[in-house]
């Protein structure tokens, strides 16, 4: 591997968790999209990063039905109630 | 066992508006910063920059505002109390003094308003002094197992390989995880706060929560590559 892939490899990472928070300006993004078509390793280190956050994402607990129907009722009460 | 940080613990329950409101958010001007620390009911501040009167919030209809973050709400009481019979209580008086502060509110960033006020209802009505995101012993009985099958219809065999080997791993590496640094992790990438919401329900400054969820990502991603995942 080049030194200069080595470098964009290092770049690569430390601004993967701000690519896929899609916070990166766009010059930035276009540059990482690049490398990542060209990188499998830096593909791998993606697809795990994303695997992670789809894991995360999955432990997010249901919505408690019963309690968002009664505060659902608060909602329309205090809105009918006028200030 | 995480060791007790009381660093963490003081910045934990500190008010909102310690030590970041000098700072404008990011990506949100620094026009937002006063609407959203100005929040008490007794405040007299005037947010609608021209000096002709207009409706509250910008008009925008509260109950539309409010029912679109209602679920939100619940859920990020519920990381606050560690209750869902405490979370309801919060929420419910939550949405009482906003409903007071309503004329007040500039309609800008309706959600971080709301859960300014709902941390701030959680520090006053709540017997705790820390929240149940920081505890120690804080576990995820109330998660729902990791991975759903859409997921995995659609992921590559690799990805279903990592998929299956964190699923138990997660959790156990968030367990892992110093109390600080999973709560921001928890309300970003699990509730799906900004960090800057996050920040907001944390009582931190955004630069801390910035931090603290690039550690905790990176030290979530170490944990689980020792345990066999890459």
């Amino acid at each position: 591997m080049n030194p200069w892939t080595m470098l964009t490899c290092r770049w690569t990472a430390r601004n993967l968790d701000a690519y896929l928070d899609r916070a990166l300006e766009e010059d930035q993004r276009a540059r990482l999209a690049q490398h990542l078509e060209r990188c499998l390793r830096c593909q791998r280190s993606q697809r795990r990063a994303a695997a992670i956050r789809s894991a995360l994402l999955s432990l997010r607990p249901s919505a408690d039905r019963d309690a968002l129907e009664r505060l659902q009722t608060t909602v329309r009460d205090l809105a009918g109630s006028g200030s | 066992m995480v060791p007790w940080r009381p660093r963490s613990f003081r910045d934990a329950i500190s008010p909102v508006s310690d030590g970041h409101t000098s700072r404008p958010p990011r990506g949100m001007g620094s026009a937002a910063t006063p609407g959203l620390e100005d929040v008490t009911l007794t405040s007299t501040v005037t947010t609608n920059e021209a000096d002709v009167p207009a409706p509250g919030a910008g008009g925008l209809d509260f109950t539309a505002v409010v029912s679109a973050e209602l679920d939100l709400m619940l859920r990020v009481a519920r990381d606050l109390t560690g209750s869902t019979a405490d979370a309801e209580d919060v929420v419910q008086e939550t949405l009482i003094r906003a409903h007071h502060g309503w004329e007040r509110f500039d309609g800008r960033y309706p959600r971080a308003w709301l859960l300014t006020i709902l941390r701030r209802t959680f520090l006053n009505s709540v017997r705790r002094t820390r929240p149940a995101l920081l505890e120690d012993d804080w576990n995820l009985d109330h998660a729902r197992p990791a991975f759903g099958s859409s997921h995995q219809q659609t992921a590559s065999a690799e990805e279903i390989a990592l998929d299956h080997a964190y699923d138990p791993a997660t959790m156990t590496a968030l367990r892992r995880l110093s109390p600080d640094h999973r709560a921001v992790l928890w309300l970003v990438d699990v509730e799906d706060l900004s960090t800057r919401e996050a920040a907001l329900v944390l009582g931190i400054p955004e630069g801390t929560a910035t931090s603290r969820l690039s550690r905790a990502r990176s030290r979530l991603r170490a944990f689980l590559s020792t345990r066999g995942a890459e």
